[in-house]
């Protein structure tokens, strides 16, 4: 449905380097990356307010690259959504139907629309009384009137509220379920991705880092920035060591530890462990299977985050893990136990070299 | 109960805060329209020469403004508790004081200069009538020559980065530090000395020198450049983000600019228009070198007053002046009530 091809485009001393990808019909993709990393200009580039240096846009098998932002049948939503703000909700949602005189048809669609979005009570108001979700239900509306066979939507809902931002994300779902209209939903929060895309991209400096599904970008990353933004802080680097016996799994040396890594490596290698992917118990339990390793590991610091609990270990490598809080209470521990780590062979992610 | 026993004091004391503010502003309205009224009606008593009268008003005026400035500082200190921020407040609002009590002050002396025959002369003469006349629609032409000028080129200055936009920038406020009687004597220059300026009054035939046409061109020239300036700045606070949504949803640049830009710098174009006949109305330097003041055919009430104080008029002068005066404050709070509106709407 959307083909980029090496897209290039530079502003001041931002490149948007040679960008290709590849979204299928009726796909919700997920654009991530940080703030700076040139999401928003990638969307202008898209939808025809950044002309392209080189490169190629197919929408619908058919070359956009330099045609007029109105003749590409997008659906924009900008960051803050850019209501006008000298017209009412109506009007706004209207803006892109037949000019400026209303007709039964263009007022139909609106309708239909308000509907869509069950803001049909708040067509007579003027944006400014609107609260954050009315804007984002309204700016969407808006953009769906046109018929737009894509829609980009930058970061829609990072202006709401922690409550509303979710069941926003889960009726953006719903509704792109309903419409099948292909959605690049720009984001920089995990969560927000999770609920509303199956695939995604992360752009890092004007560059794709990896795209692919949630799920690998979270638990195979191919790179360390991509493991870094999907909040993995435990990438190490060891050194293979002897193979296990059955010939499956390698000794892996890493910080004084011998860590038991799947497959036969050589070398020194790199790899990442998922935090929630930790498991952690007493250090008397002596419950264990022999696939499992085993370290012995100091608590640095406990943090509780609401959802989990993160616990910082060190000496003799330092861990980052993320445990639910009622393991975390069987656990009986405080800043400075020493509990017993375990990292299961399947758990360890390696990075491609 | 106990907190009942709280809470009912704290109540009684904000209702009564509440009381005091209501009869502070109450007292300032009041003392306000006194002082207006009273102005106005010592004035009309001191032309008509009935002295007990126009001495009764005028004490009365001259208590009514101090008791305004009292209420207003009271107003604004009422919600104030410490002495050090109330300070504050009247160290900012004394200069209001003193600027508006100096202006009050001149205009009231303009008016008590004035006697019957002046005000009788100004009213019944129709030189005085067709200079009024013609300031009228010539500052209302400058301002649609100026805004048909100056939207635009807000809107380019506002929006484009061209090379040496910080020069071109500058030339366009040039005209308001220039000395309204240099832009006279430039005209001047140009129109009789240059090639070009001959060119377009003889070969052209569009004649500017001792024509109304120049009263505008003068108007123009030295006021233009308000209307660009406020209307640049009125473009820079709309963001650019609204003209590309609304290119996405089906518009032309065309479309954005009438459909988004133009209605929501509408505030700013109205200042602009306002700062533009303000200056257009009043101008005079340059129209005594380009125009001349001829009765009836380049005359406008500015020069009227220049052309009566010079042969020794002085009463009529001054009462020319106050019409003058009169026609731009019922012009200027016009436009701000329709402007208010509009400002609401958006």
């Amino acid at each position: 449905m959307i083909n980029i091809k090496s897209l290039t485009f530079s502003v001041g001393n931002f490149h948007l380097n040679q960008t290709n990808i590849h979204l299928a019909k009726g796909e919700c993709f997920a654009l991530l990356g940080q703030p700076g990393s040139g999401k928003t200009i990638f969307l202008e580039c898209l939808c025809g307010l950044n002309r392209p240096e080189s490169g190629q846009i197919i929408i619908a098998g058919e070359d956009v690259t330099y045609k007029e932002p109105r003749k590409r049948k997008i659906g924009y939503v900008p960051q803050d959504y850019a209501l006008f703000p000298h017209l009412s909700v109506e009007k706004n949602i209207g803006f892109g139907l037949n000019g400026i005189i209303p007709n039964n048809k263009s007022l139909q669609k609106v309708k239909e629309k308000a509907d869509l979005l069950n803001i049909t009570h708040l067509l007579k108001r003027q944006v400014g009384t609107l609260s954050g979700g009315e804007k984002q239900r309204t700016a969407l509306a808006r953009a769906l009137a046109i018929e737009p066979s894509v829609l980009l939507l930058d970061e829609p809902v990072s202006a709401l509220d922690e409550n509303t931002r979710d069941s926003v994300c889960i009726e953006l779902r719903k509704l792109h379920e309903e419409l099948g209209i292909t959605t690049i939903h720009v984001s920089h929060n995990l969560e927000e991705a999770f609920s509303v895309a199956d695939r995604g991209g992360i752009l890092n400096n004007g560059i794709f880092e990896q795209t692919g599904t949630l799920d690998e970008l979270l638990r195979r990353p191919t790179n360390e920035f991509t493991a870094r933004f999907m909040r993995c802080g435990n990438i190490f680097t060891g050194y293979a060591k002897e193979l296990h016996k059955s010939g499956e799994s390698t000794y892996v040396d890493v910080h004084n530890t011998r860590l038991l890594i799947q497959g036969t490596h050589k070398g020194e290698i790199k790899f990442i462990v998922r935090p929630e992917n930790i498991q952690l118990q007493s250090i008397n339990n002596t419950e264990y299977q022999t696939t499992e390793t085993l370290i012995p590991i100091k608590v640095t610091r406990i943090v509780d985050r609401g959802a989990y609990v993160r616990i910082d270990l060190d000496n003799p490598i330092p861990l980052t893990a993320h445990i639910p809080h009622y393991a975390f209470i069987n656990l009986h521990i405080q800043e400075g136990s020493r509990i017993t780590a375990i990292i299961k062979p399947e758990m360890i992610h390696i990075l491609p070299t | 109960m106990i907190q009942e026993k709280i809470k009912h004091p704290m109540r009684n004391t904000r209702k009564s805060t509440e009381n005091k503010e209501m009869l502070f502003k109450a007292g300032a309205y009041i003392s306000l329209s006194i002082f207006i009224c009273s102005a106005f009606f010592s004035v009309i008593a001191n032309v008509a020469t009935w002295t007990l009268i126009t001495n009764l008003f005028l004490i009365i005026m001259w208590i009514s403004l101090p008791s305004y400035f009292i209420f207003a500082l009271l107003e604004i200190t009422s919600r104030i508790r410490s002495w050090t921020d109330r300070l504050f407040s009247i160290a900012t609002f004394l200069p209001l004081v003193i600027f508006m009590s100096l202006a009050l002050f001149l205009i009231m002396a303009d008016a008590f200069y004035i006697d019957k025959a002046a005000v009788l002369k100004v009213l019944t003469s129709h030189f005085i009538r067709d200079a009024l006349q013609l300031s009228i629609t010539t500052s209302v032409t400058t301002v649609v020559i100026a805004l048909f000028f100056a939207i635009p080129m807000g809107y380019a200055l506002s929006r484009y980065h061209f090379p040496g936009c910080t020069i071109a920038d500058t030339i366009v406020d040039l005209p308001i530090v220039f000395p309204p009687l240099v832009a006279g004597l430039t005209l001047l220059v140009f129109f009789s000395e240059t090639g070009f300026g001959r060119w377009i009054q003889e070969d052209l035939g569009l004649e500017f020198v001792f024509q109304p046409k120049g009263i505008v061109l003068c108007q123009f020239i030295v006021s233009a450049s308000f209307a660009i300036r406020s209307i640049k700045s009125a473009f820079d606070d709309v963001d650019i983000r609204l003209e590309n949504v609304a290119l996405t949803l089906g518009c032309t640049k065309w479309g954005s600019f009438f459909r988004v830009s133009l209605p929501m710098a509408s505030g700013g174009i109205m200042a602009g228009a306002i700062l533009t006949w303000a200056r257009a109305f009043g101008i005079f330097g340059p129209l005594m070198i380009l125009v001349g003041s001829f009765r009836g055919k380049t005359e406008v009430l500015s020069t009227t007053i220049f052309l009566e104080q010079s042969v020794g008029n002085l009463e009529v002068a001054l009462a020319v002046a106050l019409l003058l005066v009169f026609v731009a404050m019922i012009a200027l709070v016009t436009i701000r009530l329709i402007g208010g509106k509009t400002a609401v709407r958006l």
